[in-house]
């Protein structure tokens, strides 16, 4: 092999060893954005999941506003907070458990996690990265129910009882659930805007003929 | 033992050149291997949508007074977000269609509910009865209860 073939042969093998190196980094990004894609995925279509099954059986009331042992709205004089619902399964006997979902967050802008509390002592974590739920209110006449129609009254039982509710509630025939995740924190975020995703449930059992 | 170095031939320009060759056909095949699993991603990505949108519709005949229920069809456009959009020129992301029709022979008892959720695209029209790739198809019964 001559000086000149040997300097052929390096300047092939250098310039695609460099095209090899080039392209290593974008692959790599694209990889990992891929397995933050899934995850975001994954996510999303597990509180989706969650809160279909629950809409799906619910039975009357359905609550804007977290009910149960500990920390339960109705005490502190509150009967609607945005992105909070608690549904009881129509089926549950008395006492049985109810499911109340909402945005939890550290720090006003930090992470969110949506969280899924029992109704007795535990609030467990459904799916991390969570920045906004939001939950709409419609009627039988397909007009959304607004706030302030939720929390004025007549109250069921009575007024005085630790488990009243507005009675408008029981007006509720569909809910609209919108939920948005966003990339964690580790992942190439400018490369993974955040999803969302909006849908509405009937629940049967509110809808009865 | 061994080879004399005076036969030792060494490597030769086109043995350089084959063995670059491979190397760059091995490496030119790699990215067309990640765009691929990427576009199986998005794919993945829209199907996840496409079942929740179909599961809504669906959910949604099932919880009308059975009489509402059908039998009738349609369709509607809804954005990567799943919210309804008005038309084409709203940016679809989805087409949902729908057809709701009794059971023959049920004596307008039994109705049987189809929901298609196929990503939008001007190309063809969406029928029911042949899902496009990536499209997501439910089928369910529904039977009137008894008084």
């Amino acid at each position: 092999m001559s000086l000149g073939e040997v300097l052929i042969a390096s300047a092939i093998t250098l310039t695609l060893m460099g095209s090899v190196v080039g392209m290593t980094v974008p692959l790599q990004r694209l990889f990992d954005t891929q397995l933050e894609y899934g995850d975001m995925h994954q996510r999303l279509r597990a509180a989706a999941d969650a809160l279909t099954r629950d809409l799906a059986a619910a039975g009357s009331p359905v609550m804007p506003y977290r009910s149960g042992i500990r920390q339960h709205d109705p005490d502190a004089g509150v009967f609607y907070r945005t992105g909070v619902i608690t549904l009881v399964p129509a089926m549950a006997e008395a006492g049985g458990t109810s499911h109340t979902y909402y945005l939890k967050r550290d720090s006003p802008a930090g992470p969110g996690q949506l969280m899924r509390y029992d109704g007795n002592e535990s609030d467990l974590p459904l799916a991390d990265h969570v920045t906004s739920l939001e939950i709409a209110y419609f009627g039988a006449d397909a007009a959304q129910l607004a706030p302030a129609q939720l929390t004025d009254g007549p109250w069921f039982p009575d007024d005085e009882d630790r488990n009243r509710f507005d009675m408008d509630v029981l007006r509720i025939r569909r809910v609209r659930v919108s939920i948005r995740v966003e990339a964690s924190p580790g992942a190439r975020r400018r490369f993974l805007p955040d999803r969302e995703i909006t849908f509405d449930v009937s629940p049967r059992n509110l809808n009865r003929e | 033992m061994g080879i004399p170095l005076a036969s030792w031939s060494g490597v030769h320009l086109v043995e350089v050149l084959i063995a670059s060759s491979l190397l760059a056909a091995v490496c030119t095949s790699l990215p067309a291997a990640f765009a691929a699993a990427a576009a199986a991603g998005l794919a993945a990505g829209q199907t996840t949508v496409a079942v929740i949108l179909a599961a809504q519709k669906v959910e949604e005949f099932r919880a009308a007074p059975f009489a509402a229920a059908g039998p009738f069809d349609g369709s509607d456009l809804l954005d990567a977000a799943g919210r309804v959009v008005e038309g084409p020129s709203s940016a679809p992301a989805f087409r949902r269609v729908w057809r709701t029709e009794w059971v023959p022979a049920s004596s307008a008892q039994t109705l049987v509910i189809t929901v298609l959720v196929a990503p939008y695209t001007t190309r063809s029209p969406l029928l029911l009865d042949t899902p496009p790739r990536g499209a997501a198809r439910l089928v369910t019964v529904r039977t009137r209860k008894a008084a």
